[in-house]
């Protein structure tokens, strides 16, 4: 049961990665690198002073 | 159906003058009925004190509350990004803006990311007579003004506030 449920867990990972990875190829081919960059690592965000 | 309390207005005095503003409750959406609440006390204190002009930081989008926000406005400044989500909304905003006859100028924020795409979107204001007032680049500095507090031309002196100034000094040139 646990193994299974391991099983599961792993396929649920390799779908999600491989979904994320089809995300980014189709916003590769519309926006910017950089924007793509931006996207991924935000750079308008702060802690309060 | 009751009317149901979705926020709350507020008047406070800054050094640039007053600011009429909102805070909405938690998970309640902004409406145009409180758009206009807004709009409505801010023009009141504007002719009270014999001020020159009201300056409304639009809602994003298209919807009721953008509608409350542009009508019976001088000038709507479009502030768009060059990606094809930002020329799509910009398209949909300047299209809502003409319906009720109100000029439009149109910033660049970000240009430097996709300057490409920034020269697409200057080609498609350029073809319909909408002036381009100010293209601005990606500024750390921006954000960094944001969390003091401070106004961000107020905070440096560099290209991207010069930008700005004379944003100002185009759209007031527009509006006078």
């Amino acid at each position: 049961m646990i193994e299974q449920r391991r099983d599961e867990s792993k396929e649920i990972e390799r779908v999600t990665r491989e979904m994320q990875e089809r995300i980014l190829a189709d916003l590769r081919r519309i926006y910017s690198a950089a924007v793509v960059d931006h996207w991924q690592h935000p750079r308008n965000f702060r802690a309060l002073v | 159906m009751d009317p149901q309390v979705s926020g709350e207005w507020f008047v406070s005095a800054t050094k640039y003058g007053p600011l009429v503003h909102a805070r909405l409750g938690i998970a309640q959406e902004n409406s145009g009925k409180l758009v206009t609440e807004v709009r409505k006390k801010a023009r009141e204190i504007a002719e009270t004190e014999g001020r020159d002009f009201l300056i409304m930081d639009g809602s994003p989008g298209i919807g009721c509350p953008v509608i409350a926000s542009l009508t019976g406005t001088d000038l709507a400044l479009v502030v768009t990004e060059p990606t094809p989500s930002g020329l799509q909304d910009m398209e949909r905003i300047i299209e809502l803006a003409r319906h009720f006859k109100i000029r439009t100028a149109c910033c660049i924020n970000k240009f430097d990311l996709d300057p490409e795409y920034a020269g697409r979107i200057e080609r498609w204001c350029g073809e319909r007579s909408i002036p381009v007032a100010g293209k601005i680049v990606f500024d750390p500095a921006v954000p960094e003004s944001v969390v003091r507090r401070i106004p961000f031309v107020e905070y440096v002196s560099n290209a991207s506030s010069d930008v700005i100034r004379t944003m100002w000094s185009s759209l007031w040139a527009l509006v006078r």
